[in-house]
């Protein structure tokens, strides 16, 4: 009863409209500026898409967001919001609701999506948007939802390829989504409006950009846990809207002063690590608070890394193709390789944890070949395997031992390579 | 003749034969899986493929297809611990529109002149075409012993070598006896054991349609006037898809598969994310139409395992 009228709250833009002023109150004596706007915005976007003024349309991580608010829709990211309630520690219902529907080996961001659709806590999309990046649980969950929900589902297919070819691909579904999206929306969008929100886009990853180089500084002045909580949650939700470009000023104001003031994160720092895949356990769990102990800063997380190219801005669309085709995960791992590699001596990396989350055949099927690219480097390189969302796939004693036995790694050559 | 690897029903046979290989199907019989360099949390049909490929020889090349990421990281990972194998990766679109076939036809384009090089002979556009006829009369010779009633068990085991087989073969495939009491789709990725359908066979049951990417999954003709590229393109892309694709046909196929069975048994290797996401879509066909559904998900394996016996045992017994 208490759970079915907490979950009619939540459906209510009302609901957002009393707890945003109250909720961004507490948090801001709690956290810092850009978490009070992400939360600010996070309130903001629940109650535009509940309150159904403007079309809502589903996406997913990968899928340019700019191009959503360009058209006038407000976007919903299923993913994201399952790792916003995995942040609440709630995933065990929706996750054994959607397990019932398929297998416990798919990634638990997905079925825990598909229980939530159960819970009706997702606003309902007027249209699905989705792309076939960065693995291939993206297309096969949207079209399942557009086909239970009965929403139309408009895909773009970015090849494997990189050529002039795949650009005239890509560059062709896009001009034909864009025109469908407005013909099913009964919207008038034109490309100028698209434009406008990219740069909006265009401003904000500069600042992006900005920031990347400010984290090379050392120590470390912002931590890692919290680049692959709020802030990748922003980069993909918000880019291409005015929140999004306040909060990327406000994260660089913040980072800036740290580095002014030669401040880490962390009191002492003993060692810098790189973390791969694009996201961490986000239930409660103590992997950030050992590391810290432990004065191990995450100085840089992949999952922030900016990796298109600037835009030319002069066709939206030709610069949508070379951020779609520029992905260094979805390709060959060459791409990915030198993305690696480039990132342990810009940030003069002393270790490198890639998080093999449960159900993740994209990334975690590369951790070896990266393994040996990174060992090679001489720098000490860890597998930890886990669940981004299903707290009951993770073992915490297995998991502290591996990473204390990779911190006595990493102390070792210290002590070999100092003499 | 040097044979040619490959894995995959949208991989265009008659371009490698008419480059001078034979192709070969790749489907390992061993028990043997990769387990180091691919995650274990992987499917278990390219752990096998890993595992085959890194201790075989005689492959003279190998193409694999951007099907799904087990089998971009296999492509990566033999790229990288077995560097004297050559690869190529075909990269077939999820789309089937006019876009996507201009597309795709120019990567068969590519592919042919990465197998030109490879076998130092150039693909002749009249012979390419002469293969395009023969796999047409293959083709339309198995349709035809198809609609006849042939045992489902052995059809497998004659397509486990490749769509369409030779029509050589087709004489050696015997008919169903007495009809199974019960009509079966077996739907699903790879099926790698013969027994399975033997089982429900076996059992009372009749598989009617082996809707899976060792069965019956290749186009049903090819044209044979114009440019071969764009004809192979358009029919591999038009053909039934499989859940990789983005193609509402998908959908609209299983619907008419299941209205004309009584059951359904759903065949993937573990980890398989296509197919085990289109799990949800089936359930809920199989469920509207009232249909039972079971579901097996298997380590792939030439051999059927004593659970899965006693899962399509207990499946039957309370259907039947």
């Amino acid at each position: 009863m208490a759970l079915s009228s907490f979950l009619k709250c939540l459906r209510r833009p009302f609901f957002w409209s009393i707890i945003r002023p109250l909720v961004c109150l507490y948090v801001s004596k709690e956290r810092n500026r850009p978490f009070t706007l992400w939360v600010e915005f996070l309130c903001w976007i629940f109650k535009e898409a509940w309150k159904r003024e403007k079309p809502v349309i589903w996406t997913n991580s990968f899928f340019p967001v700019e191009f959503i608010y360009g058209l006038g829709a407000i976007p919903f990211l299923p993913e994201i919001f399952s790792a916003l309630v995995a942040y609440f520690d709630w995933t065990r219902g929706p996750i054994s609701k959607g397990s019932l529907k398929t297998s416990t080996d798919l990634c638990s961001f997905y079925r825990c999506a598909l229980g939530l659709k159960e819970y009706e806590v997702m606003p309902k999309p007027d249209l699905i948007i989705s792309c076939s990046q960065i693995c291939d649980g993206t297309k096969a969950f949207y079209q399942t939802m557009s086909e239970s929900l009965g929403i139309p589902h408009l895909f773009v297919d970015v090849p494997f390829q990189k050529d002039e070819n795949a650009k005239r691909y890509v560059k062709s579904q896009l001009e034909e989504i864009f025109h469908e999206a407005k013909n099913i929306l009964g919207l008038k969008t034109s490309l100028e409006d698209l434009g406008k929100s990219f740069d909006m886009a265009k401003r904000t990853e500069s600042l992006m950009r900005e920031i990347a180089h400010l984290r090379k500084s050392k120590p470390a002045p912002f931590p890692g846990s919290e680049g692959m909580s709020y802030v990748s949650g922003m980069s993909f939700w918000a880019l291409g809207s005015e929140r999004g470009l306040a909060f990327f000023e406000a994260l660089k104001e913040r980072i800036e002063k740290l580095v002014k003031e030669r401040r880490g994160y962390l009191k002492e720092e003993r060692f810098r690590v790189l973390w791969l895949h694009h996201i961490r356990p986000y239930y409660p769990n103590p992997i950030m608070e050992f590391l810290k102990k432990k004065g191990v800063a995450i100085a840089y997380e992949e999952a922030n890394y900016p990796w298109w190219p600037e835009r030319g801005g002069e066709d939206p669309l030709e610069d949508l193709t070379e951020k779609l085709l520029s992905n260094p995960w979805y390709g060959p791992i060459e791409g990915r390789l030198k993305l690696v590699r480039d990132l342990v001596l810009e940030y003069q990396i002393d270790g490198v944890i890639h998080f093999s989350h449960w159900g993740c055949r994209q990334s975690t099927g590369g951790a070896s070949i990266v393994g040996e690219m990174v060992k090679s480097m001489g720098i000490p390189y860890l597998i930890l395997p886990g669940d981004g969302a299903d707290p009951d796939n993770y073992s915490p004693g297995q998991t502290l031992t591996r990473l204390q036995a990779f911190i006595e790694l990493m102390e070792r050559r210290w002590r070999f390579t100092r003499g | 003749m040097r044979t040619f690897g490959y894995c995959c029903t949208y991989v265009p046979l008659e371009i490698i034969e008419a480059s001078g290989f034979m192709p070969l199907r790749l489907l390992p019989s061993s028990h043997e899986k990769e387990d180091v360099l691919l995650d274990p949390n992987f499917c278990p049909y390219v752990r096998a493929l890993l595992a085959y490929l890194r201790s075989s020889s005689g492959i003279a090349g190998i193409v694999f297809v951007n099907s799904c990421d087990g089998m971009r990281r296999l492509y990566d990972a033999l790229r990288r611990f077995s560097s004297d194998l050559f690869i190529y990766l075909l990269d077939v679109p999820r789309k089937s529109d006019e876009e996507a076939v201009k597309y795709f036809s120019n990567v068969l384009r590519d592919f042919s002149g990465w197998l030109e090089k490879l076998s130092e002979k150039e693909v002749d556009l009249e012979e390419l075409k002469e293969k395009i006829r023969v796999y047409n009369f293959r083709r339309r010779a198995f349709l035809d012993l198809l609609e006849k009633g042939p045992k489902m068990e052995e059809v497998l085991r004659v397509l486990k070598k490749g769509f369409p087989p030779d029509e050589r073969v087709l004489p050696l495939i015997p008919f169903k006896g007495k009809r199974g009491r019960k009509k079966v789709l077996i739907s699903g990725s790879v099926l790698e054991s013969e027994e399975v359908v033997k089982m429900v066979e076996d059992l009372g049951g009749e598989a009617v349609f082996l809707d899976v990417c060792s069965g019956v999954r290749g186009p049903s003709w090819v044209e044979e006037s114009g440019d071969p590229y764009f004809n192979l393109a358009r029919a591999y892309l038009k053909k039934p898809p499989c859940s990789r694709s983005f193609d509402p046909k998908r959908k609209a196929i299983l619907e008419k598969m299941i209205s004309e069975v009584e059951g359904v048994v759903f065949y993937t290797p573990k980890f398989c994310d296509h197919y085990l996401h289109e799990l949800v879509t089936l359930r809920a066909l199989c469920q509207r139409m009232g249909k039972p559904l079971l579901h097996l998900e298997t380590d792939y394996h030439p051999n059927i395992s004593e659970t899965m016996r006693t899962r399509i045992q207990a499946f039957f017994e309370k259907w039947l």
